[in-house]
């Protein structure tokens, strides 16, 4: 028998892939490296359509929506409504959650995100397993599967948080999530900035441990 | 600077953080508390490991604390935990907030939001920047409130901000600033509450110096008479304070942001566990904040309302509040730490017993120790000298006439104080002649009505609050003597509502509703100086009109109603609660009885009642039998208080 090579219906079992972190620290290197002005535009063109579909498929899944899940609906409006209004999380920025949720997120799905890029571009992608680079995530139409999945991965994080016994991360995570400063963050809930700095640190320790 | 130390915090493993996390949350609710925390006892319970990167947040934090309170740095103590620190500005001090329309800045104000016409700056108070407007279809005059927030920002916040103001516009009372509503345009959200022609008495004092004892009191009662009426409501202020009362011109004190605890703690960012937080804040209110409150604002109740009242009155009486430490932080402890200052020995009146012993009990550092309600102290204030000849003595009480005080005209106010100070004459009239009694000792069981002079005179009920959403139905026995366009009664409020006589002689009843003002006159005429029941309900959609027991055939008509400031009149409406042009309509006749009730009480003809009696539904009830004085309690078990103004006691014959 000949040594055939794995062809794309059959992919040989992949490396176990990176952890989010890395994905999101590879990213915010590439947007730096790269035409950082050119990849916030993507994002942003992105972003707003990712959150539109999530935020309906979040709407039509639950018509009777528990308070917590009414949380997450309300942030994903908020987000929607930011958006709208020009204020969009900067890609560059290290904290900046989006890029850990759509880290973690991708990193998830990153098989079935394989699979659709190969299908869209005739199976020239790189294999099964390895991560994603930003550009090539952003630089296609969302998918409404990766944007539900997404909604859903935003609410179990949020639960991550309830670990800490700490109220204030998840206030904290819903309002960096919304696009506001550390500045307003700090005088919104009364606190120092470096609090929130601080629990911005806690929140994306206790996210990067849930998606493990 | 401390880039490096933040980037260890991030490589430590998610126990460690959450240890860390919850070490500085301690650290910091000290500071929120005013209870400055030990750098060392906190640095004592981690590793050698974790200690640097601990000392690192602590240090921040209490830096940021210091910086807000205007305490010096210990870098000394600083050095000990972390040798390379050194005083620069903290990370984040420099982050640029995001632009938003700045309605404060210098004198650049939108000369028009919405509906509304900005005429002039008011001042800026806690949560923005106060402008004087003019609604311009109604040319109503409102004091606009621009909330500077990022709160606008956050639809879950401006939905809060929205049902907090509605709530707060159901608290209407003579003694507090009304709140008519939240409205959000051109990206900006505003409150429009009612424009008070007045000062607060913070500004007061501070330009004109302390307040005579007599009138600090007089203030203090009328505060209080507010605070009743907010707490029976289950509203608690949170912030009473000298800025917090306005003196209005005509000398109403108006209690000012009432029902607004809330919203102001979404603007300063104050939640549920600090209290201590934006600097101009706390500046403003650690002189007045009571212990518990400075503590847990969930501990508050209308008691911490009734100390910081108390600060207030120090404050009228002396020019300065009771405890003034060299920082906020210093204050604030002082409430709880030390003794109550003797009021007398930094006033140069002499103060009665009672009324030194009723400072000392709004001040006590125990809640339980002080006035368990506005209402007990409102009863303690009744009883002081200094008040003795001016408040409203209860007639079931005393029968001899006394001398009424309207609510503290700023000429009644130099009235007192100079009876206090001079001659003590007790039957002199306050007020200069506003009041007209006929003190003739009438027989039990005559029939007594008021006659209304259909120039000036009028009843009113102060504290009683309109319920908005409320069926209710309104009648009277009256006798009109001529067809002058008068409100026979009128339940003032956001949803005004009046039984009334046009100028064509038709009886009516209007009502405003969601700002839609509906009118039905009768399309019969009037029969001057005869007696009638008359009677109007409103069924929360339909107005209807009885005369005699029988509904009358109406017709609707269009008139601009308004909402106005509280209460319950009878016999006319003090002018300055009405717009111009609407504010004469004085009744010319007698009205023998009122009674208010809950509910639609007539749907059906129905025999002329003999009598109008209290029961479960009854609001508000007066038969007039008294036939004398100048006060009156309602009949009902609400117990509302009228007073008198220029009506006449007048006989009626049998069979009426």
């Amino acid at each position: 028998m000949s040594n055939s090579p794995p062809t794309d219906d059959m992919p040989p079992p992949s490396p176990s892939p990176p952890l989010p972190s890395a994905t999101v620290t590879s990213w915010i290197e590439q947007i730096q490296a790269g035409d950082a002005a050119a990849a916030q535009k993507l994002w942003e063109a992105y972003f707003l359509r990712m959150v539109a579909i999530a935020r309906n498929k979040l709407h039509g899944a639950r018509k009777a929506v528990a308070d917590e899940e009414d949380v997450a609906l309300s942030a994903f409006k908020s987000f929607c409504l930011g958006a709208q209004a020009g204020r969009f999380p900067q890609l560059s920025d290290r904290d900046n959650l989006w890029s850990l949720l759509m880290a973690i997120t991708a990193h998830k799905s990153v098989d079935y995100l394989r699979r659709e890029l190969r299908q869209k571009r005739g199976g020239q992608s790189p294999r099964d397993g390895s991560p994603i680079a930003i550009e090539e995530l952003i630089g296609r139409e969302p998918d409404p599967v990766f944007a539900a999945e997404l909604a859903e991965n935003f609410e179990r994080l949020l639960h991550a948080l309830d670990d800490a016994t700490d109220a204030e991360l998840k206030q904290i995570a819903l309002r960096k999530m919304e696009g506001a400063t550390t500045p307003e963050i700090a005088t919104a809930l009364g606190c120092t900035r470096r609090t929130v700095d601080r629990k911005l640190v806690v929140i994306r320790s206790l996210w990067e441990r849930a998606a493990q | 600077m401390t880039e490096p130390d933040s980037t260890r915090l991030e490589e430590l493993p998610t126990e460690d953080l959450l240890k860390i996390n919850s070490i500085c949350n301690a650290f910091e609710r000290a500071w929120q508390t005013g209870d400055p925390p030990d750098l060392e006892c906190s640095l004592a319970d981690v590793s050698d490991v974790l200690r640097p990167i601990l000392a690192a947040e602590l240090i921040a934090i209490d830096i940021e604390f210091r910086r807000r309170a205007g305490l010096t740095l210990p870098e000394r103590e600083y050095r000990r935990w972390q040798p390379d620190f050194d005083a620069s500005p903290p990370r984040g001090e420099d982050e640029t907030r995001p632009a938003l329309p700045k309605p404060d800045s210098g004198d650049e104000f939108p000369r028009r939001l919405g509906d509304y016409e900005i005429l002039e700056t008011l001042g800026a108070g806690g949560m923005g920047t106060v402008y004087k407007a003019r609604h311009l279809r109604m040319d109503r005059i409102v004091a606009l409130k621009i909330i500077r927030t990022s709160i606008r920002e956050n639809p879950l916040l401006v939905k809060r901000f929205e049902q907090e103001v509605r709530a707060a516009a159901r608290l209407v009372h003579t003694h507090i600033v009304t709140a008519y509503d939240a409205r959000e345009d051109a990206g900006l959200l505003y409150l429009i509450s009612e424009f008070v022609d007045g000062t607060d008495l913070d500004r007061i004092v501070r330009r004109d110096g302390p307040r005579s004892v007599v009138e600090g009191y007089s203030i203090l009662r009328q505060a209080a008479e507010g605070l009743a009426y907010a707490h029976a409501q289950g509203v608690i202020h949170r912030d009473i304070k000298p800025a917090n009362l306005l003196l209005a011109r005509d000398g109403t004190v108006k209690i000012l942001d009432m029902g607004l605890a809330r919203l102001r703690s979404t603007e300063t960012g104050a939640d549920e566990h600090s209290t201590l937080t934006a600097v101009g804040t706390v500046m403003g209110t650690a002189g007045y904040m009571s212990p518990e409150q400075a503590r847990s604002s969930r501990e508050t109740d209308e008691r911490s309302d009734i100390y910081s009242l108390g600060c207030t009155l120090y404050f009228l009486l002396t020019g300065r509040p009771p405890y003034v430490g060299e920082t906020a932080l210093g204050t604030i402890l002082a409430h709880s730490t030390q003794a109550i200052p003797p009021l007398q020995e930094h006033v140069a009146e002499p103060l009665s017993p009672p009324a030194r012993q009723l400072f000392e009990r709004m001040i006590a550092k125990q809640p339980d120790e002080r006035f368990a309600s506005a209402r007990e102290l409102l009863n303690a204030l009744d009883r002081l000298p200094e008040l003795r000849d001016a408040t409203r003595i209860d007639p079931a009480l005393g029968s001899r006439p006394r001398p009424q005080t309207p609510p503290a005209s700023r000429r009644s106010l130099l009235a007192i104080a100079a009876v206090l100070m001079g001659v003590l004459v007790v039957a002199v009239l306050l007020g200069g002649g506003l009041f007209s009694s006929a003190p003739t000792t009438p027989p039990e069981g005559d029939n007594y009505g008021l006659d209304f002079n259909g120039r000036s005179s009028y009843v009113a009920v102060p504290s009683l609050a309109p319920d908005p959403t409320l069926p209710v139905t309104l009648e009277v026995f009256v006798t009109p003597r001529s067809e002058r366009t008068s409100n026979v009664v009128s339940w003032m409020g956001p949803h005004f509502m009046a039984l009334f006589l046009n100028g064509n002689g038709n009886w009516g009843v209007s009502r405003l509703e969601g700002n839609q003002p509906l009118l039905i006159v009768a399309t019969e005429r009037v029969e001057l100086n005869r007696n009638v029941h008359l009677a109007g309900t409103w069924d929360g959609r339909e107005l209807a009109l009885f005369l005699e027991g029988r509904r009358v055939d109406t017709t609707p008509i269009r008139f601009d109603l308004q909402p106005t400031t509280g209460g319950f009149f009878i016999g006319g409406v003090p002018p300055d609660l009405l717009p111009a042009g609407q504010n004469d309509r004085f009744f010319d006749g007698t009205i023998d009885a009122v009674r208010l009730s809950r509910g639609v009480r007539y749907e059906q003809p129905f025999p002329r009642p003999a009598q109008l009696t209290s029961d479960d539904d009854t609001l508000l009830l007066f038969n007039f039998n008294q036939g004398q004085g100048t006060s009156l309690e309602d009949e009902s078990p609400h117990r509302h208080r009228a007073t008198i103004e220029g009506a006449t006691w007048r006989k009626l014959s049998g069979g009426e």
